[in-house]
């Protein structure tokens, strides 16, 4: 359950970090099969922080309308919630684009050259997915393992 | 979590002298039911001695200490029973194993619950058959809080749980603290250096300097702002700015 750390360093407060991590999650799709999200004490306890926190968060979820909670028995991603997460993350992403891009406009790259590198990272995700590239990495050697032992 | 209007722990005007040397002074504290308190403080600011004001092991030289309305001096046996105590050194014999210890603090609590301990030390590796004293250091603080929890207080006082311990014993340490806030009205006050753990445990933080409680508050009254975010920079901030704020007033008194 844990594929997020909560960092307090950050600037970002934890409870945000959490709402964060979360909508990213939702968004991929980790919560189409069970859409329950852990109870807030075991992810409290997971992350490392106060289960008030994590309330929060939770809370902060279910006002944008992502979840909401079923007196008893937790607190669960709505049907439409995985469209909802995916939108507010294209908006917070288009912005984070629109500074780099500008940032990389008025530093003096040309745009063809940006517009040929956007394209090109276009292509690349529509490649097999960096996660699933790991997996494959590391059934090579494992496989490579088998093999060695068998020969034994 | 809840806070109700009934504080577990209050002090009034607390105050301990060892000798010449002053320790706590006019301390005004109020400790509410279901929050996390995160004591924080120099070396020698008084924090330890707070905490033993509330287990009844120190009496207080003025004004008055009381825990679930009770005086700690006078109700020591009454008090152990609600309250779960981790001093910053582990206090048992050191030829003591953690099933020695079970067996003797069953006898001493009306509530221990010995399947909660068991889940406890599974979930977090305690070591069953290592003496205290043959321990780590993660090793020796995880036994003494999941046997302080032994008898689920509502109250538990952990002083300097993080000392001298490396990150990964840190963060299991910090687990074991946070899987005993299972009941909503669970209290606990913890002293620390680890800011960072601060940030990340504390509804509530007290600062002591030299004696004195110099700020006690929820995190958004200590650092001002709807969104607290309580980053060990800006803890250390508010310590050292507090600090000034001292200095200043003791000369002023001077003159």
């Amino acid at each position: 359950m844990t594929w997020f750390r909560v960092d307090p360093n950050a600037e970002r407060a934890p409870s945000a970090q959490i709402v964060d991590a979360l909508l990213d999650g939702i968004a991929a799709g980790r919560f189409d099969q069970d859409p329950k999200l852990p109870s807030v004490r075991s992810l409290a306890v997971a992350v490392l922080v106060n289960p008030n926190t994590v309330s929060k968060a939770y809370l902060e979820l279910e006002r944008l309308g992502v979840t909401r909670s079923r007196s008893g028995s937790g607190v669960f991603v709505i049907d439409e919630g995985r469209e909802i997460a995916r939108t507010m993350r294209r908006s917070t992403t288009r912005s984070i684009f629109d500074e780099a891009a500008l940032a990389a406009l008025r530093s003096g790259h040309d745009l063809e050259s940006l517009t040929e590198r956007l394209k090109e990272l276009s292509r690349e995700t529509e490649k097999p997915s960096p996660q699933a590239a790991i997996e494959d990495s590391w059934d090579q050697p494992m496989a490579a393992m088998k093999k060695k032992g068998g020969q034994r | 979590m809840t806070t109700s209007e009934d504080p577990v722990w209050t002090t009034e005007q607390l105050g301990v002298r060892f000798g010449r040397t002053t320790a706590l002074r006019e301390v005004d504290l109020e400790i509410a039911r279901g929050q996390v308190t995160v004591l924080l403080g120099p070396n020698g600011s008084g924090k330890s001695t707070l905490l033993r004001c509330a287990m009844g092991m120190l009496r207080p030289s003025a004004g008055s200490s009381q825990v679930f309305e009770r005086d700690p001096i006078t109700d020591a046996d009454e008090i152990r029973q609600q309250v779960g105590y981790v001093p910053d050194r582990p206090d048992a014999p050191p030829w003591m194993k953690f099933k020695d210890l079970c067996r003797f603090l069953r006898g001493h609590y009306r509530t221990w619950d010995q399947r909660l301990v068991d889940e406890l030390a599974d979930r977090f590796d305690v070591p069953r058959s290592t003496k205290i004293g043959s321990m780590s250091k993660g090793q020796a603080m995880k036994t003494m809080l999941v046997l302080a929890n032994g008898h689920r207080p509502p109250l538990l006082l952990l002083d300097e749980p993080f000392g001298g311990l490396d990150p990964i014993s840190r963060d299991e340490v910090c687990a074991v603290v946070l899987t005993t806030l299972q009941s909503e009205d669970h209290t606990i006050v913890c002293c620390t250096h680890e800011l960072e753990l601060a940030a990340r445990l504390a509804d509530r933080v007290a600062i002591l300097d030299s004696g004195r409680l110099v700020e006690h508050g929820t995190l958004a009254d200590v650092f001002g702002s709807d969104e607290p975010t309580a980053t060990p920079q800006r803890l250390k901030e508010r310590l050292r700015q507090k600090e000034s704020e001292l200095t200043d007033r003791k000369e002023v008194s001077r003159c």
